[in-house]
């Protein structure tokens, strides 16, 4: 069956603008949240996600349609932020016990909710807690089994996805996502033993 | 297989990525081994924790804000051929002007710092290290020197 992301980029190629804006809108919401969850701040995020599809539009023409184009998109996005991070390094601006944003003002209008009610204080203050935890967690991964984790969690990708993604072997992605989640599991044991259920 | 084995594979197992050889074999062991068990359920349990995290929602200004960084970045591409498009013609006139004008102005600030003078003294000490500062008349009795003699006296008569 083939790609109808790749019909729509190939029209493109061919000077049809609407079938890029279909893919911007298709994909925009899913690149701000791997990007969101790589570097850990909303606006950033957004610009970032900006940028992704600024470049596939200048890379159109270079564009072949060899892959999945999610694997071109995801590529560029991991790339980006990849870089992002290696410039943070450099500058040593870089925390990994950076605090998430508490969801406060504009934000937290923008943050869609996974819960359907409305949350009582407690709640809310319970949800704040557990997103600073699991935040501060993800944060604490080396950078590519963090992005690891997030494709393969996040967007569901099978490891041989993530490898195509990541330019790396299947097995270097098994490794990378035992030791992100066995890193994961021990930093969030505080909270995972609280809860309850959650079994296969 | 022992247990340290089947922690290794647990996470591609919770994950679905093991062949179904692998996968019948960790999943009895699992219903043997109590640490095991607890060990997938903790992973398992990890695994929803960040998969029910928070999800954005893009801005209304996101596809705004795209097509603006598009089209600058658009207009830094054509810049240089505007430019240079535009002004192709002139550049070779320009290129002579501001090659002569450059001359000129190198020329009299070479004159501005160093003094006529300090030229004068330049040119005596060049002639005296080539040995033309004493440079003898005429021999006497020579017939350059007499025609010499008999040239001025004539323009003194004449006079």
């Amino acid at each position: 069956m083939p790609d109808s992301d790749v019909s729509l980029m190939l029209a493109f190629q061919n000077g049809d603008i609407s079938s890029f804006e279909k893919l911007v809108k298709k994909y925009k919401e899913r690149i701000i949240n791997i990007i969101y969850q790589f570097i850990g701040e909303r606006n950033e995020a957004e610009d970032l996600a900006v940028e992704v599809f600024s470049r596939v539009y200048r890379a159109a023409k270079k564009y072949q349609a060899k892959a999945k184009f999610t694997t071109w998109l995801y590529k560029i996005t991991t790339n980006l932020c990849l870089n992002e991070i290696r410039k943070k390094a450099k500058l040593q601006t870089i925390s990994l016990s950076k605090p998430i944003s508490t969801g406060e003002g504009k934000e937290e209008e923008l943050i869609e909710k996974i819960a359907d009610t409305a949350p009582s204080p407690q709640e809310i203050l319970e949800e704040k807690e557990r997103n600073a935890l699991i935040r501060k967690a993800i944060d604490s991964l080396p950078a590519k089994q963090r992005m690891a984790t997030i494709l393969q969690v996040y967007e569901g990708l099978s490891y041989k996805e993530v490898s195509r993604i990541l330019g790396c072997s299947v097995k270097s992605v098994e490794r990378r996502l035992y030791w992100a989640r066995t890193n994961l599991k021990k930093r969030l044991s505080s909270y995972l033993t609280r809860e309850s259920g959650g079994g296969f | 297989m022992k247990c340290k084995r089947i922690r290794r594979k647990l996470v591609a197992y919770l994950d679905g990525e093991l062949e179904e050889k692998q996968k019948l074999s960790i999943k009895e062991h699992l219903t043997k081994c109590r640490e095991c068990k607890k060990e997938a359920d903790l992973l398992n349990k990890s695994f929803y924790l960040l998969k029910d995290q928070q999800r954005l929602k893009p801005s209304q200004g996101f596809e705004a804000s795209l097509w603006e960084r598009i089209h600058s970045s658009e207009e830094k591409q054509l810049l240089p051929q505007v430019i240079f498009g535009r002004f192709s013609r002139l550049i070779l006139p320009a290129a002579v002007a501001a090659t002569l004008i450059i001359g000129v102005v190198v020329g009299s600030s070479v004159e501005k710092i160093i003094p006529s003078e300090t030229v004068k003294l330049e040119e005596e000490r060049y002639l005296t290290s080539i040995g033309l500062d004493s440079f003898q008349d005429l021999p006497s009795g020579s017939l350059p020197e007499i025609y010499l003699n008999l040239a001025s006296a004539g323009e003194v008569e004449n006079g």
